[in-house]
C-alpha cells in the first residue's frame, strides 16, 4: 500500500455565524504513521479531521492529500443503519460505490472476521450491544481497504474496559497494513497508546503546542503498565494544561 | 402458538364496550319509544343486514374496490411526491402549502366535478377516495425525509451516494414508520372519500355499492338498511386500517418500536 | 370632578338605551307587528328547489292569502336530499311536501305523519329521453343497456322494473343538473312532465317524454303532510292551513305571471320561458274530477289503497307494515262558523 502524504497548509474555517473553528493552520501528517489530535474540548480538532475528510471545505488555505486516497471513517456514534443486519452494514461503502453483491458479501465477512463479529454478522445493530456496533463501524472504515484512516473519537462512548480492548485491537490492525491515520481524541493515554505522533492543541481556535513523538514499539495491554507510558502521560498532562490555562 | 391467546385477549376488552354500547342503545329506542325510521334497533338493523346480505355484502365489495384502488394509488403517489418535494428544496416551499389545500377542500364539494372529469362508476369513486387520503401520505412521507439522522446523511455523503441513492437506501426506510403513520389515517379517510364520491357519481340498481344503497334507502326511509351499509363501511375502514397495521408490523417490527 | 363624570355617564346610558330601543324596534317591527296581528309562525318543508310544481304555496304567501288565514308561513326550501319526509314525521317541521309512496313509507317504519292536500292529481312522474334517441318506447329503454340519471331510491323505478325487464339498465344519481343528460353521458333521466322537459326545450334540447303514470302506476304527488301531533291538537288550524293552501293554488292558476317572478329570484336557474311554460303545463296535472267536485288537493280512500297495493306487489312494504299503516290522510275541512 503507498503511503498517503496529508499537507495542510494555512487552513483556515470559519464556520458561518463566525466561528472561526480552525486559524492559519500548518499541519503535516506523517505517511503510513498514526498521528493523534489532542485538546480540550471544542478546540477545533474534529473540525480539522473532517476538513482532512472533505466532510467540511476550508474557508482558506490548502489540503493537499497525495496519492488521492481512499478513506475510512469512524465516529463516534456506530452510525449503523437500523434495517440492515451487521454484514450488510459493514458493505455499504462498497455497495455505494457499486460492487457486486457477490464482492459486498466476501469483503464484509472478512472484515468481520477481522474484528470478531462473524457470529453477529446477520443480527440487526439493535441486537448488538454498544462495544460490538462500534466493531462494526471499525470493520466498515476497513471494508474500502483505506489508506487513510480518520478517527473522531470513536470510542469515547464506550465503558472502559471495552475501549481499551478496541484500542489494542485497531492499533494492530494500523500497524499491520501502515495505514496513515489521524486519530482526534480526548484521552492522553489512549492517544499514547495508538499514536506514533501526539499533538497537543490548544484551545480554539487551535494551534500546535507541542509536538510528542511516542518512541513505543509494540503496542500491547503490557504497555499501559510501563513507567514510561505514565511519565510520558504527566509529561503531556502538563502541556495540556498549560495550553489551557494560556488561553483562559 | 401465544398468537390466538394473544389475539383474544386484545379482543374481549373492545368487544365487550361494543355489547354494552349497542344494548344501552337497544334500551334508548325502547324506552323513549323512538321511531324506525329515526332509529332502528341494533336487532333491526342486523336483522336487516341478513335479510339483504347478498346486496349489501356486493356492494361492500365495490366499495371496497373502489378504496382499495384508491388508497393503493394514494400511497405511491403520496410516497412518490412526498419524496420528490423533499429532493428539491425550492418545489416543496412552493408546492407542500398547495397540498394543505387539497386536504381543505371539502370532498362534497368537488365529488360532482370528479364525475365529470372520470366519469360514473368506479373512476370518479376512485379519484374521490384518493383525493381525500392523500395528504396524510404526502405529510408523513417528507416529514420522515426531512427529519433523516444528520449522522448517518453525513455518512452517505462521504461515501458520495447521488441523492436518489442516499433517498433510497437511507430516506425511504428512515421515513416508513412516519408514513405508515400516514397510510393508517389515509386508510379511513379513503373508506369516507369513497363513500362521498359514490353518493355523487355510483351506479345504483343491481350495481350499487355502499353510498349509492345508503342514499337509495334514505329516499325509501329505510334507516335500518342505512345504518346496516354504515356499519359495513366501517368494518371495511377498520379492515383496511388493520391491514396497515400488519404490513408495518411486517416491515418495521423487527427494527422499530412503533410497529410492535 | 366626580359629579361632572356621573352626569356625563347618565347621559350616555340614556342615549344609548334610546338608541338600541330604536334599533331594536326596527328590527322585530315585522315580528312583532304580526304577533300583534295573532298570526301563527308555520314552517314548511318544500321537498324540491323552488319551482312552479310550488306555485300555489308561492301564491298564497306572496298575495297574503296565508296571512289572511292567520298564518305566518316559512317555505323552506328543498333539493335533492332534503329528507323532507323525515323531517314533518319527527315533528322538525310543522308541514311538508313529500311524494305519496314515501308518505306511506316513512308511516311504515313508526313515523307520523298524515296526508292532508293532494298538489298533483295525476303523477307527473316521468322518464324522458332525448327527441332523436332509439328508444321509442318506455319498455324499449328500460329493457336496454342505457345509462339512467335517476334517484335510484324512488318507487317508480321499482315499479318500471316490475312490469320491464330493467336488468340491464344503469342508474347514475340525479342531484338537480341535466347536464349529464344534455352532454350525452346518460341516454335517459328522472323528471317532473311539468318541469325538466320545459328546462330542457328552452335549453335548446328537444325530448320525449314518457309519463310513469301511462304504466298505471299513478300515485298523488306534491303531498301535503301535516305532522300527526299537530293534526290531533289542532285539527282547526290544519283545515284552515289546507284551505288556504287550496285558494293559494287557485289564485296561482288563474294568474301565474307575477309568482313565477318570486320563483325565478328564488331559483335564478330559472329562466322566464320556462317558468312560464311549465306554469301552463301544470294545470294538467293538478286538476282531475275529483278536484272540480270537491276543490284542489281533494284524495280519495280509493287511490290510497290502489298505491298501497302497489308497493306491496314491488315489496316496498310489506303486508303486515301496510295493515299497521293506520289513516294515512284526511280531507280536512273548515267549519263555516262565525269568529276564528
Amino acid at each position: 500500500m503507498t503511503n498517503v502524504h496529508v499537507r495542510l497548509r494555512e487552513v483556515e474555517k470559519i464556520f458561518p455565524g463566525g466561528v472561526e473553528a480552525v486559524a492559519r493552520m500548518d499541519l503535516d501528517l506523517a505517511p503510513g504513521r498514526v498521528t493523534a489530535l489532542l485538546g480540550p474540548t471544542g478546540c477545533g480538532k474534529s473540525t480539522l479531521l473532517r476538513l482532512i475528510g472533505g466532510v467540511e471545505l476550508p474557508t482558506a488555505g490548502s489540503i493537499e492529500i497525495e496519492p488521492s486516497p481512499r478513506i475510512g471513517f469512524c465516529f463516534q456514534e456506530p452510525r449503523l443503519l437500523p434495517w440492515r443486519n451487521v454484514r450488510r452494514n459493514v458493505a455499504l461503502p462498497l455497495e455505494l460505490a457499486h460492487a457486486s453483491s457477490e464482492i459486498c458479501r466476501r469483503e464484509a465477512d472478512r472484515r468481520l472476521k477481522m474484528v470478531g463479529l462473524s457470529d453477529a454478522a446477520d443480527f440487526l445493530p439493535a441486537a448488538l450491544s454498544g462495544g460490538m456496533r462500534m466493531r462494526a463501524a471499525v470493520a466498515r472504515a476497513f471494508i474500502a481497504d483505506p489508506n487513510l484512516l480518520l478517527l473522531d473519537e470513536p470510542f469515547a462512548a464506550l465503558d472502559e474496559v471495552t475501549r481499551l480492548r478496541l484500542d489494542e485491537e485497531v492499533a494492530a490492525l494500523v500497524r499491520e497494513q501502515s495505514i496513515t491515520v489521524l486519530l482526534v481524541t480526548h484521552s492522553i493515554a489512549e492517544a499514547i497508546f495508538l499514536a506514533d505522533e501526539v499533538m497537543v492543541l490548544s484551545p480554539r481556535p487551535a494551534r500546535i503546542i507541542k509536538r510528542f513523538e511516542i518512541p513505543f514499539g509494540e503496542r500491547n495491554a503490557a504497555l499501559r503498565g510501563r513507567e514510561e507510558f505514565g511519565r510520558l502521560q504527566s509529561e503531556i498532562y502538563e502541556v495540556l494544561l498549560a495550553g489551557m490555562g494560556d488561553a483562559a | 402458538m401465544r398468537y390466538p391467546r394473544i389475539i383474544l385477549r386484545s379482543i374481549w376488552p373492545p368487544a365487550v364496550v361494543v355489547l354494552i354500547l349497542l344494548s344501552l342503545w337497544h334500551l334508548a329506542v325502547v324506552l323513549f319509544s323512538i321511531p324506525e325510521f329515526l332509529l332502528p334497533t341494533p336487532w333491526s338493523v342486523l336483522q336487516k343486514m341478513y335479510e339483504q346480505w347478498p346486496r349489501l355484502i356486493a356492494a361492500t365489495g365495490r366499495t371496497a374496490t373502489a378504496t382499495l384502488v384508491g388508497f393503493g394509488l394514494s400511497a405511491v403517489i403520496g410516497i412518490v411526491s412526498g419524496s420528490m418535494l423533499s429532493l428539491v428544496p425550492l418545489a416543496r416551499r412552493g408546492v407542500y402549502p398547495l397540498t394543505l389545500l387539497l386536504q381543505m377542500v371539502p370532498l362534497v364539494a368537488i365529488a360532482p366535478m370528479l364525475v365529470i372529469w372520470f366519469g360514473y362508476g368506479l373512476p370518479s369513486v376512485i379519484a374521490a377516495a384518493c383525493i381525500v387520503s392523500i395528504f396524510p401520505v404526502i405529510a408523513g412521507t417528507l416529514d420522515g425525509l426531512q427529519s433523516v439522522d444528520a449522522g448517518l446523511a453525513e455518512m452517505f455523503k462521504i461515501h458520495r451516494a447521488g441523492r436518489i441513492r442516499t433517498w433510497w437506501s437511507l430516506g425511504l426506510p428512515w421515513s416508513l414508520p412516519s408514513v405508515f403513520t400516514g397510510l393508517r389515517i389515509a386508510a379511513g379517510l379513503a373508506v369516507i372519500g369513497a363513500i362521498v364520491g359514490e353518493f355523487v357519481g355510483a351506479f345504483g340498481g343491481d350495481r350499487a355499492p355502499l353510498g349509492a344503497i345508503i342514499t337509495s334507502a334514505l329516499k325509501q326511509n329505510q334507516t335500518s338498511t342505512v345504518f346496516a351499509a354504515v356499519a359495513l363501511a366501517a368494518m371495511l375502514g377498520f379492515a383496511l386500517f388493520g391491514f396497515v397495521n400488519l404490513v408495518g408490523w411486517l416491515l418495521l417490527g423487527r427494527w422499530h418500536e412503533s410497529a410492535r | 370632578m366626580a359629579r361632572k363624570i356621573t352626569l356625563r355617564h347618565i347621559g350616555t346610558v340614556l342615549v344609548s338605551m334610546m338608541l338600541s330601543s330604536v334599533f331594536i324596534s326596527g328590527c322585530t317591527d315585522s315580528e312583532s307587528a304580526k304577533k300583534e296581528a295573532g298570526l301563527r309562525t308555520l314552517t314548511v318543508q318544500l321537498n324540491w328547489f323552488p319551482e312552479p310544481e310550488f306555485g300555489g304555496f308561492y301564491a298564497a304567501k306572496e298575495r297574503g292569502i296565508f296571512e289572511k288565514a292567520g298564518f305566518d308561513i316559512q317555505l323552506i326550501k328543498g333539493g335533492a336530499d332534503v329528507p323532507a319526509p323525515q323531517l314533518v314525521a319527527s315533528g322538525r317541521v310543522d308541514f311538508a311536501v313529500v311524494s305519496a309512496p314515501q308518505l306511506v313509507t316513512i308511516r311504515a317504519r313508526g313515523g307520523k305523519a298524515t296526508a292532508v292536500f293532494a298538489s298533483f292529481q295525476m303523477a307527473p312522474r316521468a322518464v324522458v329521453v332525448k327527441r332523436d334517441s332509439p328508444f321509442k318506447t318506455l319498455k324499449e329503454l328500460w329493457e336496454s343497456d342505457a345509462k339512467v340519471m335517476a334517484q335510484d331510491g324512488l318507487v317508480f323505478i321499482r315499479w318500471l322494473n316490475s312490469i320491464y325487464d330493467g336488468s340491464k339498465l344503469s342508474f347514475v344519481p340525479y342531484a338537480g343538473s341535466n347536464a349529464p343528460f344534455v352532454d350525452g353521458k346518460v341516454q335517459a333521466m328522472q323528471a317532473f312532465a311539468t318541469a325538466e322537459p320545459i328546462q330542457l326545450e328552452v335549453d335548446g334540447v328537444m325530448s320525449r317524454v314518457y309519463l310513469v303514470g301511462a304504466t298505471g302506476y299513478n300515485p298523488y304527488d306534491g303531498v301535503v303532510a301535516v305532522n300527526d301531533v299537530l293534526l290531533a291538537s289542532e285539527p282547526e288550524l290544519v283545515a284552515r292551513f289546507t284551505a288556504a293552501v287550496r285558494a293559494g293554488w287557485e289564485s296561482y292558476l288563474a294568474d301565474p305571471e307575477p309568482i313565477n317572478s318570486v320563483i325565478g329570484t328564488l331559483n335564478p336557474d330559472l329562466k322566464p320561458a320556462v317558468l312560464k311554460l311549465s306554469a301552463a303545463k301544470l294545470r294538467g296535472f293538478v286538476e282531475s274530477e275529483a278536484t272540480k267536485s270537491n276543490g284542489l288537493g281533494w284524495m280519495t280512500s280509493k287511490r290510497w289503497s290502489e298505491l298501497l297495493a302497489q308497493l306491496q306487489s314491488v315489496d316496498e312494504i310489506s303486508k303486515a307494515e301496510s295493515e299497521s299503516i293506520g289513516r294515512i290522510f284526511v280531507n280536512p275541512s273548515v267549519k263555516s262558523s262565525g269568529g276564528s
